[in-house]
Formats: C-alpha cells, structure tokens, sequence
C-alpha cells in the first residue's frame, strides 16, 4: 500500500511538473486622452465622448473625458481594443478654440491597442474634425436581394445623395467613388486595407461623374438624387420580383460601356461618366459593405498609386485628399470589422452595418431634424451615428 | 449526460455478451454462473483496474457475439449544449478466445447518432472538459457516425509470477450540423494502455499499468453555407471572442497519459480489490491551416481510486465498493497569456450490496444501494464568474431473477434513486451573453435536485441445439427535476437484441 501511494506521490509530482501555467490574469487601468487639433487653443478636450472597445468580445464602454481630457477604464482585461472620440462644439465653444464661429464636430479613433495585464497604459487620440452641412450621402442599398428560386441579386444596388443644405447647390462634376479595401473578415486570410495608414487620403477603385458645366444640374435643399447600379425596375418579372426597387426613374446610372456587352445600357436613365473602373461588367459595391465618398477634383491633378503588396498587373488606385472630399461614408460588414475601416477618421469616424447579404437591408442617414417641411439629416461625420438599417430601402424618401 | 448513457449501455451490452457466452461455452448450461459478473457477484479485475494483464489471470469462456440496439434520449433536463433529444443506433460485434495461454478480446463497434435541437456547440462535444469551444447562437439538428475497435491481449504467466497485457483502442467518427454555417468535424483517438501484473503469493497479486490516449479534433465552419456566421469562441466559463466568419478551420490535439495500480487479495471468505490512478491531459487548440494560430492551452489533472471488500460467496454474499476521483482543469488563453478558466470535481461513489440467490428454484435477489456525493466547482476569472454546487443521493436497485423455463431467463431490475443539491452559490459580476446564455443555464442545470427511476429487463432464450443464445433487453431510466422550473425531465430508453455463439 505504501508503494502505490508513493508512486503517486510521484506521478502527482511528474505531472504537475509538466504544466507550463500562465500567469494569473491581471486586469489594468486604462487611460485615454483626448487631445485636439495642434491648431487650437487648448490642448486636451474635456466633454470628450470616449469609446472603448474589445476587439474580442465586442463590449463596450464609455466615459466623459475630465477637465484635464482625461477618461479612465477600470478593471480592463488584456487584448486588443478599439478606441473612438466624439466631441461636438458649439458655435460658441468654437469659436474660443478656433476663432471661427461655426459648430463642428470632432472625431478620433485608434484601432487595436494592446492592454498587457502587467501595465496601466495611457492611450491618446487625436480629434479631427470638419464642418457640418452640405452634400451627403444620404442612402446606400448595397446589400441586394435574393431571387425567387434562392439566387443572389445586386444590380438593384443605389445610392441617394442629398442637398442638406439651404442653398440650392450644383451637381455638375460631382464625382462619387468607391474607396479600396476588404469590407471586414470575408475569409479568413482577408486583410484590411494597405492604404488604412494614411491618414489624410482615401484610395478610390473607380470613379464616375455627373457630367456637366457649372450650373446644369440644380439641386434644391432638401432633394435628392438617385444614382443606380442599373437603371431599370428591378421588381420586373424577367428580372427579380424579389427586388425591393424601381430604379427605372433613377436620376443616373453607372453603365459600363463593354465590348462584350455585359452590362445593359437603360435608354431612359442618363449615365454618369466612367471617370476610372477597375471593377468587372457593372458597378458592383461590396454587398458587405462599401465605403464611398463624394468629391470635387480635376481627375488629372489626382495620384495614381499602386497597391503596396498587389501584383504589378493590379490597377492603381486614385488617390482623393481629404480637402476635396465633400462626404464621406463607411459600411462595413458587421460590428466586428472596425479594424477594416477604409476612410480616414477625419471624413468619417465609424462604420455602419447591415445584418447580413442579400436581405434587402438599406442604410439611411437619421434626420436630425425638421424645419418647413425640409428635413434636416444629421452629419457627425460618424456613420456609426449617422446612419440607421432599415428593412427595405426608400429612394427619395423616409 | 448522454455520455453516462452511452456508457451504461456499453457496459450492459458488454456484461451480457460476457456473462451469456460463458453460459453458451460451457459444456452444461449455467446459468446462475453466467449471470455472476453482470450483478457484480464476483470481482471483475480487468473492469476494476483497467490493466490489460488481468485479461489472463481468470479462466473465461471463449465467445463471441453480435449486438444491436437502439437507444431514444428525450427531455430538456439537459446542459445548454447538449441536444434536446437524442436517437442512437448501434451495432457491436466481438468476441474473446484464449490460444495457447494468451487471452484476446476484440470488438468492433459502429454508432450512428442524430440530434435534434442542440443548440451553440460547432464541435464534437463541447462537454469533454476543454472550455476552447467554438459556438454560434443558432439551433440545429446533427448526425454523427463513429465507428470503435478495441483489442486486448494478455500473455500467459512467465516467470511464474508475471503477466503483461495491452490494449488499443482506435475511434475515429465525424459528424455535422445539417443546418448553416453547416459545422462539421473529424476526430480520432488512439490509444495504447500496457499492463503488468505481479503474483506476489498464491493469493496476492499487484499490477501496475499506463495508458497513452492520443486525440485529435478538426473542425471546418461555412464551407458548405451560404451565409455569414457571428462565431462566438468560448475561452473559458464566460469569457469569449466573437468575429463573424465566412468559413474557418479549428484543431484541437492532445494526449492523455495515465497510469494505475491494484492491488488484488483473495482469500476464502473475503476478496479485497484496491486501486488508484492518475492521469495528466494536455491540449492545444488552433485556429487556421496556413496560418495556424494557437487559441488556448487545456491541462485537466485527475487522481481517483477504488476499494472493493466482498464477502461471502456468489450465492450469498455482500459487498462494498467505494470509488473516488478528483478532477482538475485549467485553460490557459493566448489572448490573456493568463490562465483564464478552471474547474475542480469531486466524485465520491459508494456502492452497498447484498444478495441472495436460491439455486434450486433458479431466483435470485439482489439489492445494491449507491449513495454518491459529487462537487462541481466551476471558475472564469475574467468574468468573475464562480458556480459551486454539491449534491448527494443515493439509488437503490433490486434486482430479481427467475429461470421460467429450462431455456428461458426473465431478470427485472427496478431502480429508485433521489440526489439532492445540498450546497449551491453561483457568482457573476462581469455578465455578457455567454455567462447569461451558457453559463447561468449550466449551473442551473448542477444546481437541479431530481428523482430518478426506471428499471431494466432482459429476456434470454437459449438454444442450446444450435449453440446460441438470444437475449433482448430494456432499459428505460427518467429523471425527473422537483426544485428548478427551468428543468422537467430526461428519459432515456434502450432496447437491445444480442446473438451471443
């Protein structure tokens, strides 16, 4: 008996011998400052709405920022985490720290910083920001539809811009464009894009433009226009009953002149100019998610720069400074793809979501508010905040 | 819980072929002889000790014999990844024979098995400890097809004093979920288990042996679906990562070493039987195929042992057997570089037995009371989240036989039990939806009182012309949950057919 219990004694001792533990888990404290632009009048921004996100489980939480710009996070357990900054200022407030009397709201993030359970770290984020108004992006139905036998559909995919101004405002040679990069974990070798390190361009994969001289195409406040993939009505029985849109009164579309003659010219809706195309026989934005911008620019004047890492066969893409960029918005394909955001932080400071492909599912500016009739759409240059899903899309309306 | 089913119905088929070929083998029927091991009459060494050598030590007949059977499990007093019902089909065939001295035993088993309503687990089975789970919310319906082999060979004595046994076993199965992100795995588990023993005196004998257990788990997700899947990759008892996938790949590998002692007294008016083991398991669990990304680290440490005193003989006699083992699991995560989770368990078995048998009117009564007393102790460290429960009961079965006819056996056994949760406390101070959706549920499920009944029927009819032997047995056990609304019952049903030649 004594010998069985000493073997295992023994074994106990091998064994345990043979455990590489860990360390126990240690939680930190986490500081964030918010700091502003270099160009204002102070340094850190106090009434600072800071996010602070896990990458892996997707928890969040919120803090104000102190007098000194300063939110702290308790008990933050070790990984990486996303952290976001809003802060809104008024007239007043802008005009102490800028000098220029006119609302604005800042934005920052920084992706993926790595908690050690050993430290207490102090994490910064720079807030950008740029006025209020204008054009916007105010719908993108981009996930499609299924048909009737099963199928997928995409070619009912729009996109709606509106005049959130009071002024009547002039579309000739807008430019809308698609911006570079994977929408979020589509496979698992998918990575973000190689362009996210510049802060201060967005990298288009084509371009379109309303044609025009000057003052051809009005947009009165309040109004809209619809640009379609394919300018047809897409609940057509030969085409998908399925499809929650009629684009055939579609302002413009997207068609891609080919020899082939893949992509279908409607006669009766006007095309956008085909300014650069690196895609296939259609416009076809990611049906999990595209980030877009609209923008004003000479295409001449614009860098052509060649994905780092691509094949030399690989198109360049078109290189849009922030300045010239009048909106800006970003979809991703679900909450857990913020380390796939395409638009610097400055045009927009987060991404918005559909559930899932194929579901019909749109993504809708909110209206901030309602003044004679004209609906005023809110812009926090946060799409996160900016847009709400809905079930089905409403070209030209609510 | 479906693990324990399966496991009684392995070793009641496995009892029946033994005890019924011992029967059929003997030149004249005995039938009170073939019926020893089955109500644990006499001691079953290689049973007991899991040593392979001891295959050797006892005289048993030679036999072999096909089974088939089916087995129905139904209820929602089930863990939150464990199916809501169950159906089982299997088919066994094997057989033992002595050549020369050695002793080989052989089976070949294939399972087929369809669940119905199992809800978050993408893997195999996320109850075999390893809290690195992959889980998505949804609810589906899954087939699996396993298919077992085992063979034990146990030499002569040599040395006058020596035996050496071994065992391998192979399983391999995969199974999958018919409904999307369509998970799917592969598993396979090889092991080998060497054995000694050592005939100390004319009556003494002690035996050491190991056993090497290697697993492997592969798991592929969204291949074969059309939509996107939130994966939810459990990494404790409530701590979790989630990312949605289109398709991913998973591996979990590992081994598991084990070594025991017994030490085995006869004497004429009493039999003692003591053993111990202990066991050590590793493993890792990956993500990725190109880009293999270790995810977490498991270690599990378990100690346990037996003794059993029996007195008296096989007509009438008493016994006592009291079982221990201790359980520890630890999962060390890559993502904290910290140990993020840990269990302990506690099993105490007692077993109190009784019987008497009349032999010339071929009956026999048995009674066997089996308090247990169980601690479960669950711990996530990053949630805070703390569960302990401890629950006693005891069964009670009977079991009667009567020999109807010269060639046809009836035995009943009903059975009664009641196990009570006399301590319970469950703690969470960081909830998410994993603690809320997987972990509170699984206390819930600990921390249930019940009764359980049912009982067990086997009919046998032998033709001893042709020199076989029938037998078609029932097995119906329900639980039923007295303190918990979340919980009614589980039943669970067997029906078997054996040809034992």
């Amino acid at each position: 008996m004594k010998k069985i219990i000493a073997i295992i004694v023994l074994l106990n001792g091998v064994f345990s011998a043979c455990k590489d533990n860990f360390e126990p888990l240690v939680t930190s404290t986490v500081t964030i400052k918010a700091k502003y632009p270099n160009t204002y009048s102070e340094e850190f921004a106090s009434g600072t709405t800071i996010t602070f996100t896990s990458i892996a489980d997707g928890s969040v939480k919120t803090a104000v920022t102190s007098s000194t710009g300063e939110a702290i996070f308790k008990d933050a357990l070790p990984g990486n985490y996303n952290i976001s900054a809003s802060r809104s200022l008024t007239e007043s407030e802008a005009q102490t720290l800028t000098g220029i009397s006119k609302a604005i709201t800042l934005n920052g993030v920084v992706n993926a910083v790595a908690v050690i359970g050993v430290q207490n770290p102090t994490f910064q984020v720079s807030l950008q920001g740029s006025a209020v108004g204008n054009l916007l992006i105010k719908e993108v139905y981009y996930t499609g539809s299924s048909t009737v036998s099963g199928g997928t559909y995409f070619s009912d995919q729009f996109v709606e811009i509106y005049n959130n101004s009071t002024d009547t405002l002039y579309l000739d040679n807008l430019c809308i464009a698609d911006i570079n990069g994977n929408s979020g974990l589509i496979n698992p070798t998918s990575l973000p894009t190689p362009f996210n390190i510049d802060k201060d361009n967005s990298y288009a994969n084509n371009i379109w433009r309303i044609p025009g001289t000057g003052k051809q195409r009005p947009l009165a406040p309040g109004k809209s226009i619809i640009i379609a993939q394919d300018g047809v009505n897409h609940k057509d029985a030969s085409l998908n009953p399925n499809s929650p849109v009629d684009l055939s009164k579609a302002d413009w579309e997207t068609f891609n002149q080919r020899p082939d003659n893949r992509d279908v010219d409607a006669p009766d809706v006007p095309n956008l100019e085909r300014v650069y195309f690196t895609g296939g026989f259609d416009w076809l934005m990611s049906v999990f998610g595209p980030s877009l911008v609209i923008f004003r620019a000479d295409f001449a004047t614009l860098e052509q720069v060649p994905i780092p890492g691509a094949a030399a066969t690989i198109a360049p893409r078109i290189k849009i400074p922030n300045a010239v960029i009048i909106d800006g918005v970003e979809f991703l394909k679900d909450g857990s793809s913020s380390t796939f955001k395409r638009l610097p932080v400055a045009l927009d400071a987060g991404f918005s979501f559909a559930d899932n492909t194929y579901n019909k599912q749109s993504l809708r500016r909110k209206v901030n508010t309602t003044i004679n009739g004209r609906r005023v759409l809110q812009d926090n240059n946060n799409s996160t905040a900016d847009f709400e899903k809905i079930a089905s899309p409403t070209p030209r309306g609510f | 819980m479906l693990k324990i089913y399966s496991y009684k119905l392995k070793t009641i088929i496995v009892l029946i072929a033994n005890l019924l070929a011992i029967n059929t083998f003997g030149q004249t029927l005995k039938q009170d002889s073939l019926h020893l091991l089955r109500d644990n009459r006499i001691l079953n060494t290689f049973v007991l000790s899991t040593n392979p050598a001891t295959l050797s030590q006892k005289i048993y007949p030679q036999y072999g014999y096909v089974n088939v059977g089916a087995n129905s499990l139904i209820g929602n007093f089930i863990r939150p990844m464990e199916a809501n019902s169950t159906f089982q089909i299997n088919v066994e065939t094997g057989g033992f024979k002595v050549l020369k001295g050695w002793a080989y035993n052989v089976f070949f088993n294939y399972h087929k098995q369809f669940d119905h309503d199992l809800a978050w687990s993408g893997i195999a089975n996320a109850y075999e400890g390893n809290p690195f789970v992959w889980a998505d919310s949804s609810v589906g319906n899954w087939e699996r097809d396993h298919i077992k082999t085992s063979i034990n060979v146990a030499t002569p004595i040599v040395f006058k004093k020596l035996r050496a046994g071994l065992t391998l076993n192979y399983e391999v199965g995969s199974g999958a979920r018919l409904s999307e992100p369509k998970p799917f795995y592969r598993q396979r588990y090889l092991t080998l288990q060497p054995g000694v023993t050592w005939t100390l005196s004319q009556k003494k004998t002690i035996g050491i042996g190991g056993k090497i257990n290697f697993l492997q788990e592969e798991n592929e997700l969204g291949f074969f679906g059309n939509s996107n899947v939130l994966l939810y990759r459990l990494r404790g008892f409530g701590t979790f990562s989630k990312a949605p996938f289109v398709s991913g790949e998973r591996k979990r590998k590992g081994a598991d070493l084990q070594t025991n002692v017994h030490y085995h007294h006869y004497h004429n008016d009493y039999e003692l039987f003591i053993s111990a083991f202990a066991a050590h398991r590793e493993e890792e669990v990956i993500e990725g195929v190109a880009i293999q990304q270790p995810t977490g680290y498991f270690t599990e440490i378990k100690y346990g042992g037996n003794t059993v005193l029996q007195k008296g003989n096989t007509q009438n006699g008493k016994s006592v057997t009291i079982a221990y083992q201790l359980k520890n699991g630890y999962a060390d995560d890559v993502i904290f570089r910290a140990e993020s989770a840990s269990y302990s368990e506690h099993i105490l078995n007692v077993n109190l037995s009784v019987w008497n048998t009349k032999l010339l009117k071929k009956t026999l009564l048995h009674f066997t009371l089996s308090p247990a007393l169980r601690t479960t102790d669950y711990t996530d460290h990053a949630t805070l989240t703390k569960f302990i429960v401890t629950n006693l009961g005891s069964s009670l079965k009977v079991n009667w036989r009567k020999q109807l006819l010269p060639n046809v056996n009836l035995q009943l056994q009903p059975q009664l039990g009641y196990f009570h949760v006399i301590s319970n406390s469950f703690i969470n101070q960081r909830p998410n939806v994993i603690t809320q959706s997987l972990i509170l549920p699984d206390y819930n499920f600990f921390a249930s009182s019940f009764t359980q009944f049912g009982g067990f029927a086997v009919l046998e009819v032998n033709q001893p012309m042709a020199g076989i032997l029938h037998t078609f047995s029932f097995l119906n056990v329900n639980r039923f949950v007295v303190n918990n609304p979340f919980f009614s019952n589980r039943n669970s049903v067997q029906i078997n057919y054996s040809i034992i030649f």
